[in-house]
């Protein structure tokens, strides 16, 4: 790494890396701005990031008596109106809860089930073991709009077309999980469980009480990779719930949009409420999913 | 404390004393065995059966008509696969264009700098973690603020490949970023000693070094472009004039929107796996990994 | 037994702690959970723990509350709370499907709630439980649930698709449930209760009847009275366009039914309520035209009024690239083009959003646009309706008409539940409900007759027109909507977008009657694939003639 590099790059870098970062940043200022329009506001004034009735000019114009923002119809319209109507008509609180299930249930599970076969793949010996490997590690190049039908299928075989159940199932299996968490357990030295065997552990134990303290750091990662995707789903839920009581939020707003006169700042309202665990837990945790992208093995 | 007398026997030999039984592995494996082949391998079975017949959910019975599907799919008059198909690459080589264009001078950039490293990184990997319908909500207007990108034939898909750019260009960066960490520093020293500038460290050891990392960022470019379909659907719906019906779209349509295409699309998909599939096999033989120093 | 662990903060294997076990310790404290703790000092460890532990409460209480509101998690507790509760399960069931959504639209929710408090008042043995599904997706989710395990009894069907569920055997046909009740009265469903333009989406060509009417609606056009008061103090051929009371005053709340007399009367109205800025931009709409995503919808009703049909009643082949149609078509994008009547062309633009504004005078809406229009506004409500008016080869005002009706699905167990439901959503009680919270004209008869009815019109003008227009129309286009819509919208999309080079240089299209006819070949390629599969079917079930 050009560690040294000379000022003027690393100057330049830095001006070009703030500009980019304002451009990562806006759409998220614009969606919290418009969050706070009126409905008329907005759809008389897209552009701004402030509402019209709280920027410093109209005021301005307020007190010297001009026309106004501030005096238009509805500009006493309360600040946190469109968040209220958003749960209490939208019923965007349900939407969120079932993303937070769906998320959690998911995550726990997979996880669990992942750490299971990783471990076996990785500190076990048996018949097959390689090929059945293989046929997992061919399982993650299949494109999921391939999967969408026929996973519909199955399920509405198995009776469970538009239930929670019909979420959570397939998305129980994740073998990129498997793949990451058997890398990152070869390469855990095996004297400690050597020395965990001589004590008469079984593997049940070993598992529990030496690798996965050990393997922290990568299961964290790998639960908040998964809970990320698993809140943003979006394609499944869709093709398989039909019960708007049971969408998670990503189905919840497609729909509010194709509502016909879309009331615009309150779905921007339902984006912010929809976003914004994710963007807290993202930055609680932020050394761990982008520190883990370089566990992610890129030695192929 | 010489180890409890267990009842499982000792497997193997090979100077491990493991204990487990036979079948303990196997158990480990199996949910998450099962799940995966099921919905996995299964359901790719499933989906070529049923794209060789015409189904219909309710009707049910579904008839066997060979190779019909695909027939319509690549000849017929009223199927979109074509012109989804060149929608869906051209796509794909503008975000893999992109992508090199602007992650990879990004994480040079980012590599400069020492102490703003990890801000940088954070806000550029926001948008990689905000749900995709999240996104294409707030872009369908703020395309509409900064100009018509979404109503003109020639831009739309243009303004579809920014959105994945601007969604992308963070994680792809951290990955750079990554594999740029990797490249021993005295390569580096050592070119110094030898005099050469920036540009000459950067054709010499980075690019040939970052290979692999370039490799791996675009395959899943690739992969993940062949797929998109929540911009499509939320921002466009095809339009205007079709220019941005995209295969996954196409597919959703026939199979969850019109009734009684499941079999027509369940063949588009497979024929959008094989056309994956082939770019797939394509990049491992010319891209043979290879390890590149010592 | 003692276990040996790492502390991964100094890297494997370079540091090693021993870790008191779970079970038994050789110290006698409980276990630590986490890694590395014990290096710290025994009363560090012990208020780092109280921190983390009240961290992970105050998470995991956030969390809950959260989840409670799953979907899941709340109806699962809202059956254990009834059953705690000891409350009188109905025996009934019935379940009913509908597209209006509550979580839409508040006004839907309330209509809901009140038909369902009524309903089950007057019939304590049936519990009604909705179900609402997004329209776009109507089709497929009813298709599989049907074969699944909770199919709904009831479900609201929107004359698109009608006639496909039908074909495929998803729909109870009700000729014997309508023989054994009244022929007359406000419970009475038959076809004399019916406006004509509302009974004809319902049934087959002999007489199978498989749905009734529950709503009328018709494609309108909505005029901003404002801003045509305001043309007709000055201009005369404006002022005509309202209606004159007895005693020669304008009634400026109430635009005539039959004001314009025919396209080239509105091409002059709608130009001299257009306005332009002083970069030649236009600054308020005569007529908003909108090309993304509206295909169909906007080019038919004009097509309608001109004499045309977008379809043959059969829905064997395409009608719209006749001269009718080619009239229809080249009207629209000469508006547009030449007559300059419109805002430019935006993805994102809101016909309604305009109109409400004061920025277009005259847009393609609906007889249902009234309600939302005025909860949008606070109560703005001065506009009219009218029908879309006569062209070359039309004979009078007209648009297309069309009726969602209420059907019973073919897997119901409980039919007679069923029907009581229907009798009181489609009779005249339900359409009263569905005016006062919806703003909605019903379909039959009698509730033209009622003194609510007269009193909506008294409140609010703009519905003096909308039982002649509703009147006027013809059926709207039913055949795979869907799949023809995904055809030929493309096309309109293009010949409006690319009318000048389709009248220059004749790219893409030689010209517009030849880009109607290439999409009349996609839609009848449509047309010819579902008649092949609706024959299947119908042989399936052993009846010949559809």
């Amino acid at each position: 790494m050009t560690r040294s590099g000379s000022s003027w790059l690393r100057g330049l870098s830095w001006v070009i890396m703030t500009v980019g970062a304002l451009v990562m940043v806006y759409p998220y200022l614009y969606m919290v701005g418009a969050s706070f329009k009126t409905r008329r506001e907005f759809s008389e004034d897209k552009r701004s990031l402030v509402p019209p009735r709280y920027q410093i000019q109209e005021r301005l114009k307020h007190i010297r008596g001009e026309t106004s923002a501030v005096d238009a119809p509805g500009a006493d319209w309360p600040l946190f109106k469109n968040y209220v109507d958003a749960v209490r008509y939208g019923k965007v609180d349900r939407f969120l809860g079932n993303s937070a299930l769906y998320a959690c249930v998911i995550t726990l599970v997979q996880m669990f089930f992942n750490v299971l076969a990783a471990y076996a793949f990785a500190r076990m010996d048996f018949k097959g073991k390689d090929v059945l490997f293989g046929i997992l590690l061919s399982t993650m190049m299949l494109p999921p709009a391939v999967l969408l039908i026929p996973r519909f299928l199955v399920l509405s075989r198995m009776g469970l077309v538009d239930t929670t159940w019909g979420v959570f199932i397939p998305s129980f299996s994740g073998p990129f999980g498997i793949f990451l968490l058997r890398q990152f357990f070869l390469n855990i030295p095996e004297d400690l469980e050597h020395a965990a065997r001589i004590d008469g552990c079984a593997s049940w134990g070993i598992l529990w009480n030496v690798v996965l303290p050990l393997s922290k750091s990568a299961l964290i990662t790998l639960g908040l990779f998964t809970f990320m995707g698993a809140w943003n789903m979006f394609e499944w839920p869709l093709v398989v719930l039909s019960n708007q009581d049971y969408y998670p939020l990503t189905v919840g707003l497609s729909f509010f949009q194709s509502e016909t006169r879309a009331d615009w700042p309150r779905i921007f309202a339902a984006t912010v409420m929809g976003s914004a665990p994710l963007i807290v837990l993202f930055l609680a945790a932020q050394r761990h999913l982008v520190g883990g992208i370089s566990l992610s093995g890129m030695k192929t | 404390m010489a180890g409890g007398q267990r009842r499982n026997k000792v497997l193997r030999k090979n100077g491990r004393s493991f204990l487990y039984a036979a079948w303990t592995p196997y158990l480990y494996i199996a949910p998450a065995l099962a799940l995966t082949v099921l919905f996995s391998l299964v359901s790719m079975a499933i989906s070529l059966y049923v794209s060789f017949h015409h189904y219909d959910a309710f009707a049910g019975k579904s008839e066997l008509i060979g190779l019909d599907n695909y027939r319509r799919a690549l000849f017929s008059q009223d199927s979109y696969f074509p012109l989804a198909l060149k929608n869906t690459t051209l796509y794909v080589f503008l975000s893999v264009a992109g992508v090199l264009t602007l992650s990879l001078p990004l994480a040079l950039l980012c590599n400069q700098i020492r102490k703003g490293q990890s801000l940088f990184r954070t806000l550029y990997f926001l948008p990689s973690i905000t749900p995709g319908v999240v996104v294409a909500l707030v872009f369908f207007h703020l395309f509409g603020v900064w100009g018509q990108l979404l109503d003109h034939r020639s831009t739309a898909l243009v303004a579809l490949v920014i959105l994945g750019l601007w969604s992308g260009a963070g994680y792809n960066m951290v990955l750079f970023l990554a594999g740029l960490n990797e490249i021993p520093g005295h390569y580096y020293d050592a070119a110094k000693v030898d005099g050469a500038n920036e540009v000459q460290q950067f054709r010499h050891i980075t690019f040939p070094l970052l290979r692999n990392t370039l490799v791996f960022v675009t395959v899943m470019t690739v992969i993940g472009a062949y797929q998109v379909f929540t911009s499509v659907y939320i921002m466009s719906q095809g339009g205007p004039e079709r220019s941005t019906e995209v295969v996954a779209y196409t597919i959703f349509i026939n199979a969850f929107a019109v009734a009684g295409q499941m079999g027509y699309a369940s063949a588009l998909a497979w024929l959008l796996f094989l056309a994956v599939l082939v770019f797939v096999i394509v990049q491992m033989k010319v891209f043979r990994s290879r390890k590149l120093y010592d | 037994m003692i276990y040996w662990t790492v502390d991964p903060r100094k890297g494997y294997g370079t540091k090693v702690i021993q870790r008191a076990s779970l079970k038994k310790d050789s110290h006698g404290e409980p276990g630590a959970r986490f890694c590395g703790l014990e290096k710290m000092g025994n009363d560090v460890k012990g208020s780092k723990k109280m921190v983390m532990v009240g961290w992970a409460m105050g998470c995991s209480l956030l969390f809950l509350t959260v989840v409670f509101r799953a979907g899941m998690t709340r109806d699962g507790m809202d059956k254990a709370l009834s059953r705690v509760a000891g409350r009188q399960v109905r025996p009934i069931e019935l379940r009913v499907w509908d597209w209006w959504s509550p979580a839409g639209n508040e006004e839907y929710g309330a209509y809901f709630e009140e038909v369902k408090a009524i309903f089950e008042e007057r019939n304590p043995d049936i519990d009604v439980v909705y179900q609402f599904v997004p329209f776009g997706h109507y089709v497929q989710k009813l298709s599989t649930a049907m074969v699944g395990q909770r199919p709904p009894d009831v479900f609201q069907s929107s004359v698109y698709w009608a006639e496909g569920f039908y074909h495929r055997g998803m729909l109870r046909p009700l000729n014997d449930l309508l023989e054994s009740q009244p022929g007359e009265g406000p419970t009475s469903l038959g076809e004399s209760s019916f406006m004509e333009s509302a009974w004809r989406h319902n049934h087959t060509g002999d007489g199978v009847v498989y749905g009734i009417p529950q709503i009328i609606d018709a494609n309108c056009l909505l005029w901003n009275l404002d801003i045509l008061e305001e043309e007709a103090r000055k201009d005369e051929m404006i002022r005509d366009l309202f209606v004159r009371r007895e005693d020669g005053q304008i009634d400026f709340d109430r635009i005539r039914f039959d004001g314009i007399r025919d396209w080239d009367h509105f091409r002059e109205i709608v130009k001299r309520l257009t306005r332009f800025d002083e970069r030649g931009q236009v600054k308020r709409a005569g007529f908003i035209i909108q090309a993304y995503g509206g295909g169909g919808g906007l080019f038919s009703p004009w097509l309608a009024s001109n004499g045309g049909r977008y379809q043959d009643s059969e829905g064997r082949e395409a009608l719209f690239h006749l001269t009718e149609g080619v009239q229809a078509m080249t009207f629209l994008v000469e508006l547009y083009w030449e007559d300059k009547v419109s805002f430019p062309f935006r993805r994102q633009l809101s016909g309604t959003e305009l109109f409400v504004e004061r920025k277009a005078a005259c847009i393609a809406g609906g007889t249902w646009s009234g309600k939302d229009i005025a909860r949008d506004t606070q109560g703005w409500t001065h506009m009219g309706k009218t029908a879309y008016p006569p062209g070359p080869m039309g004979k009078a005002p007209s648009t297309e008409t069309w009726g969602n009706m209420l059907v019973i699905s073919s897997s119901c167990l409980r039919v007679d539940a069923a029907w009581r439901y229907i009798q009181f959503v489609c009779g005249k009680e339900g359409n009263l409900l569905r005016s006062k919270h919806l703003g909605y004209n019903g379909p039959r008869l009698d509730f033209y007759e009622t003194p609510a009815w007269e009193k909506s019109k008294e409140d609010r003008p703009y519905l003096s027109n909308v039982k002649e227009i509703c009147l006027s129309g013809i059926k709207l286009r039913h055949t795979e909507i869907i799949a023809s819509d995904h055809q030929a919208n493309p096309i309109f999309e293009t010949i409006l977008l690319q009318y000048p080079d389709i009248r220059e240089k004749k790219q893409p299209y030689e010209s517009v009657r030849n880009a109607l006819e290439q999409a009349a070949g996609q839609v009848n390629l449509v047309y010819s694939r579902y008649n092949l599969q609706k024959d299947r079917w119908l042989a399936a079930r052993g009846e010949t003639r559809s």
